[in-house]
């Protein structure tokens, strides 16, 4: 071994850190367990979803006499069947801050029952969850029935987004069940407003698109144009969309 | 006892030496605290699977240096970390060698370079076992080390060339 490796080996072995914190350790440890229930309510979520469909499938292969007399029965309650079908991102310049995700419940046979409150959000950046603070809604409104095939409208406020705005961002919402949906990546925009807080957003308000007066209790919605970073999920491809064309689709405001 | 209580006698045990590990990875207290999350927070998920294996500490170690290397790093210059886990190391004791012309040179190294030395000066693992950790050839080990020493080398050089005309300039002025 040379004189420099041995300095370098004495270098690195004499970087001892003073042992963390009792309160360190119990931070690092409420992250890691917060993250393994988030994990196992996501796999909860699809494993019922996949147990449900192994019986439906048993059950359409029962003979004739034995199959079920009911064919259309009560909705049950989940929020598996939800899929991502518009994101509207405010690059308007008035309010930079507003995000709005379109949903569609598709899982015949089941309804939803969301409140803004039961909605955890979170923000990504290449695969890698940042360090955003989720704050409460102003107003719960109370809770919203999704029934198959009905469009719901999540609202979002992200606000003193620091990174690189060159990056794309995907948000995360999950739902009562561990149902979780994630938005095609778009450019952010929110305003850096100071670099030494954490980023936050917070879930504004839900609304069902094509009920106007779906909840008389909720707050107004947020009053600004939407524009679409990224051609939107829903479009056609070949129609004639560019980017930073209004993209607020009908039924979603 | 439940798995979960497995995972937090584990973290117990072995998070001073995974932040030590951090530092030697970062070359900063922070930083290596946000790998050791980032590291344990992927390692919890997989939990169940993860205790099978035959040394868990070392693949805690080895999600560390593949995420150091990969993006981490980058990351960190735009993420918006945790305050709460900032403040927590802030309030611990300051790395006395950040100041060292050694400490310095190996913080002017890229984090698979540095990553090698670490794994191969602090860790003690063989050539063989570093490509295994990197995903890589025992050859571009060797010529990842080769590469980085003679960094070391050439900017440790250069620092003595500076303090020493710093010291002449000092015994002019006298």
């Amino acid at each position: 071994m040379t004189t420099l490796e041995q300095e370098l080996r004495d270098t690195l072995r004499a970087a001892d850190w003073a042992s963390p914190s009792p309160a360190l350790t119990d931070h690092m440890l409420r992250r890691v367990h917060r993250a393994r229930v988030r994990r196992l309510r996501a796999g909860t979520g699809l494993a019922v979803l996949a147990a449900a469909t192994v019986v439906g499938v048993l059950v359409s292969q029962l003979p004739g006499g034995h199959r079920p007399a009911t064919t259309v029965a009560a909705p049950g309650e989940s929020c598996d069947g939800l899929t991502v079908a518009y994101l509207g991102a405010g690059t308007d310049g008035k309010d930079t801050r507003n995000l709005a995700v379109g949903l569609t419940q598709d899982s015949p046979g089941t309804r939803c029952s969301v409140s803004p409150a039961d909605v955890a959000a979170t923000v990504m950046v290449e695969g890698q969850r940042l360090g955003v603070t989720q704050l409460p809604p102003v107003r719960d409104g109370g809770s919203l029935e999704l029934t198959p095939g009905r469009d719901l409208s999540v609202q979002l406020v992200w606000d003193n987004w620091c990174g690189d705005p060159a990056k794309a961002a995907q948000v995360s919402l999950a739902f009562p069940g561990g149902k979780v949906v994630t938005t095609d990546p778009f450019q952010p925009s929110p305003e850096c407003r100071n670099s030494a807080v954490p980023s936050t957003i917070r879930v504004f308000q839900l609304s069902l698109p094509d009920v106007s007066t779906a909840n008389p209790a909720s707050p107004k919605p947020v009053e600004s144009t939407r524009v679409c970073p990224d051609r939107p999920a829903n479009e056609p491809p070949g129609s004639p969309w560019k980017p930073g064309t209004a993209c607020l689709r009908e039924g979603f405001r | 006892v439940t798995v979960d209580e497995q995972f937090e006698v584990f973290v117990r045990a072995t998070l001073p030496e995974l932040l030590r590990f951090g530092v030697t990875l970062t070359g900063n207290a922070h930083d290596a605290a946000d790998l050791v999350q980032g590291a344990l927070e992927s390692t919890g998920k997989r939990w169940r699977t993860v205790r099978e294996g035959a040394d868990v500490t070392a693949y805690v170690k080895r999600a560390m240096v593949n995420g150091h290397i990969s993006r981490w790093r980058r990351l960190r210059r735009e993420w918006l970390t945790d305050q709460a886990l900032d403040d927590l190391v802030s309030s611990a004791a300051p790395l006395p060698l950040s100041e060292q012309p050694m400490w310095v040179a190996l913080a002017a190294l890229p984090p698979r370079q540095r990553a090698v030395l670490v794994l191969r000066y602090y860790e003690d693992l063989s050539e063989v076992d570093i490509a295994d950790v990197l995903g890589c050839s025992p050859g571009t080990v060797k010529s990842q080390a080769s590469k980085a020493l003679a960094s070391l080398r050439r900017h440790l050089a250069d620092e003595r060339d500076r303090r020493s005309t710093s010291q002449e300039h000092a015994d002019d002025h006298a």
